[in-house]
């Protein structure tokens, strides 16, 4: 059983790829990258010891192309290969690939995944561990039929992706007239990102939380749980502020909670790192929503308040190693701030581009995980988050004031992130009161428009002090292609270089 | 020294004055006093009310990028910006908002559409984005193809405004 890792060929990308190659590199393993076309040049190809390019300018053909990463593993001689999150963590086929070419899958066996990914059987088992669900439909294919079980449901519903996470494939629909746009929005959006366009209709609590529990299990038949983390600030399913502990799990709470996640988990003989996710509704009664299967970005907050390495206890899982007897209970608190390259003011749209400089933060108590470097083209073929700070502190809310302080301190300079909105939101009332639910961003901050004259200001008196100083390089080039308009500021800070600097 | 800038939607006016060696910058009328400034290859950071605040700079082609606070700003010489577009005013080009991939054409040259009508479906960093009509038009030319890549302002379809 036991079967030492000499080799790892990480099957993703960006900033998981160089965390993972971290960890691999402190237990003395040997770290292989993988790249499509437009990651040539990305960071991730340079944090590994080797790169192979899968060719492609596409997930599909690239990070979602089984045959190309069972090549390049052999290629490679890589012994074993870790998923990440995203692309294939989750699937089935992918993880029964990967131990078919005699390989080692650092994941849950293809049976668990097959047994979690697909949310319809995951309720199931679900309920069958006694973990409370909430109810649900199938969707039929027929309109008359799929409204009138979404009417015995009781609108609001959500219409769910059965395959993938991450809110991709996800509606919810107030009324029966919207639910057959919904429906085939959410398949055609599930079809492209997970090649599996089957959805369901799920009952929608109102004023849900979102709160999950990290398990882990190893192949002794032993599970664990590292408490729980709080996602409740979310736009469109997309979680940007996660945190550890919640601010409204009581111990007691924290108990029935880890125990149903650590029950659901062992009942399919769950190995390796796993998340059971619940939307928890206003009366604090939880409700099983489903079993991500792999590590979660929000993973480092657990590892900040329980002062572990999860991708370290996955290799060590992997090569059969024993979990501990009980895991580490939280201390202090952690919040992680997801940095993405969307536009708050502008609806939210993606603005990716070139990153014409950027500074990251550092110092006590911030981890900043980050792919991001001078010059780098963020490609637009994929997901649009850029990097994840995360910042440990005794308590929430001096932690708050750490993340505010770093995320003051990372400039990206070129196209606009959602680090106003972040640094907005930090700030709040709200956020201190911890009064968000997972609808709260979409009914309240849809039409964010940035309120903070002061940074603008303090960016305007520098570009006059820049001008000024004659230090831009651009200005001559304007004032040669500008000869025959009218004198702008170029000319004139031509005019004033002529005249001379007193 | 009198700056005049396009930042987004906005126009700003900039002057920079001094004074028993203090310099002031007026941003729009507001009086912003620097009590120091230090450059490097890559930053201006100014210290305003005794708050220090380091700036990333970058410049191309006359245009200034800074980021501060969260924020990134491209300050561009106003000679060169572009008129204001009045948002209400019918736009008889439909340009793609973002980066991205067309996955859908929804109109035909020749159709009639109203307000709301979706136009075509892009994907970016696997978003689904549906381009609407904002007035009632006829669309004139189709310029895209599902599949195809388009870059933030490139002309997706040409609409005639319709008078009922």
């Amino acid at each position: 059983m036991a079967r030492p890792i000499r080799k790892l060929l990480i099957a993703n990308r960006s900033e998981i790829a160089c965390r993972i190659a971290q960890t691999a590199r402190e237990m003395g393993i040997a770290t292989v990258a993988v790249y499509a076309e437009p990651d040539a040049g990305g960071e991730h190809v340079r944090a590994c010891d080797q790169a192979l390019a899968l060719g492609g300018a596409s997930s599909s053909e690239s990070y979602l192309d089984i045959d190309k990463l069972l090549a390049a593993a052999r290629d490679s001689g890589a012994d074993a290969v870790h998923p990440g999150y995203g692309f294939l963590a989750e699937r089935a086929d992918f993880a029964a690939a990967v131990e078919a070419a005699g390989l080692t899958f650092v994941g849950p066996t293809a049976a668990s995944i097959d047994a979690m990914g697909d949310k319809i059987r995951a309720r199931a088992a679900a309920e069958a561990s006694g973990v409370p669900v909430l109810p649900s439909a199938p969707v039929t294919g027929d309109g008359e039929r799929d409204r009138s079980a979404a009417g015995k449901l009781g609108f609001p519903v959500l219409v769910k992706a059965a395959a993938g996470g991450g809110g991709r494939g996800m509606r919810r629909v107030d009324d029966a007239a919207a639910l057959s746009e919904a429906i085939a929005s959410a398949q055609r959006e599930a079809g492209s990102s997970f090649g599996d366009d089957r959805v369901y209709i799920e009952k929608f609590v109102v004023g849900p939380r979102h709160i999950e529990i990290q398990v882990f299990g190893d192949t002794h038949g032993h599970v664990v749980h590292l408490g729980e983390r709080e996602c409740s600030v979310q736009r469109r399913h997309q979680k940007i502020i996660e945190e550890a502990p919640s601010p409204v799990v009581a111990a007691q709470m924290r108990t029935s909670m880890g125990k149903a996640a650590v029950d659901l988990a062992a009942s399919i003989g769950y190995r390796g790192a796993g998340t059971v996710e619940f939307v928890v509704a206003p009366d604090g009664q939880f409700y099983f929503l489903e079993m991500n299967t792999r590590l979660q970005v929000e993973h480092a907050v657990t590892e900040a308040v329980t002062n572990t390495d999860l991708v370290r206890w996955q290799l060590e899982v992997a090569m059969g190693g024993h979990l501990p007897e009980k895991a580490p209970s939280a201390r202090g608190h952690a919040i992680e701030c997801r940095i993405c390259a969307e536009d708050p003011a502008n609806g939210f749209l993606p603005s990716a581009g070139r990153v014409r400089r950027v500074d990251h933060p550092r110092g006590v108590g911030i981890r900043v995980d980050s792919a991001l470097r001078d010059e780098w083209n963020v490609p637009v073929q994929f997901d649009s988050m850029l990097a994840k700070v995360i910042a440990w502190a005794p308590d929430r809310a001096q932690a708050t004031r750490r993340m505010i302080a770093a995320l003051e301190a990372f400039p990206i300079l070129g196209f606009t992130t959602n680090t106003a909105f972040l640094l907005e939101l930090l700030r709040s009332e709200r956020f201190a009161r911890a009064e968000f639910f997972t609808t709260t961003l979409d009914a309240e901050f849809a039409a964010w428009k940035p309120a903070d004259e002061t940074s603008f200001d303090v960016a305007a008196a520098a570009v006059a002090m820049l001008v000024r100083s004659g230090r831009t390089r651009g200005g001559a080039t304007v004032k040669g292609a500008a000869a025959s308009r009218i004198a702008g500021p170029w000319e004139t800070l031509g005019a004033w270089r002529v005249g001379g600097r007193a | 020294m009198e700056l005049r800038f396009r930042v987004g939607s906005r126009s700003v006016d900039l002057v920079v004055s001094e004074h028993d060696g203090r310099t002031t910058v007026t941003i729009d009328g507001r009086e912003v006093v620097l009590d120091d400034v230090a450059f490097d290859d890559r930053s201006v950071t100014v210290t305003i009310d005794g708050v220090r605040r380091r700036v990333l700079v970058d410049s191309e082609r006359g245009h200034v990028h800074a980021a501060v606070g969260g924020h990134s700003f491209e300050f561009i010489p106003s000679e060169e910006a572009a008129a204001d577009q009045d948002s209400a005013r019918f736009c008889p080009e439909i340009t793609s908002p973002m980066p991205g991939k067309v996955l859908a054409v929804l109109v035909a040259a020749g159709d009639i559409v109203e307000p709301d009508t979706a136009l075509l479906l892009l994907e970016a960093m696997k978003m689904e984005t549906t381009v609407r009509a904002t007035h009632r038009a006829s669309v004139v030319e189709v310029r895209v193809v599902a599949g195809v890549m388009v870059g933030p302002g490139d002309v997706l379809l040409r609409l005639e405004e319709t008078l009922d």
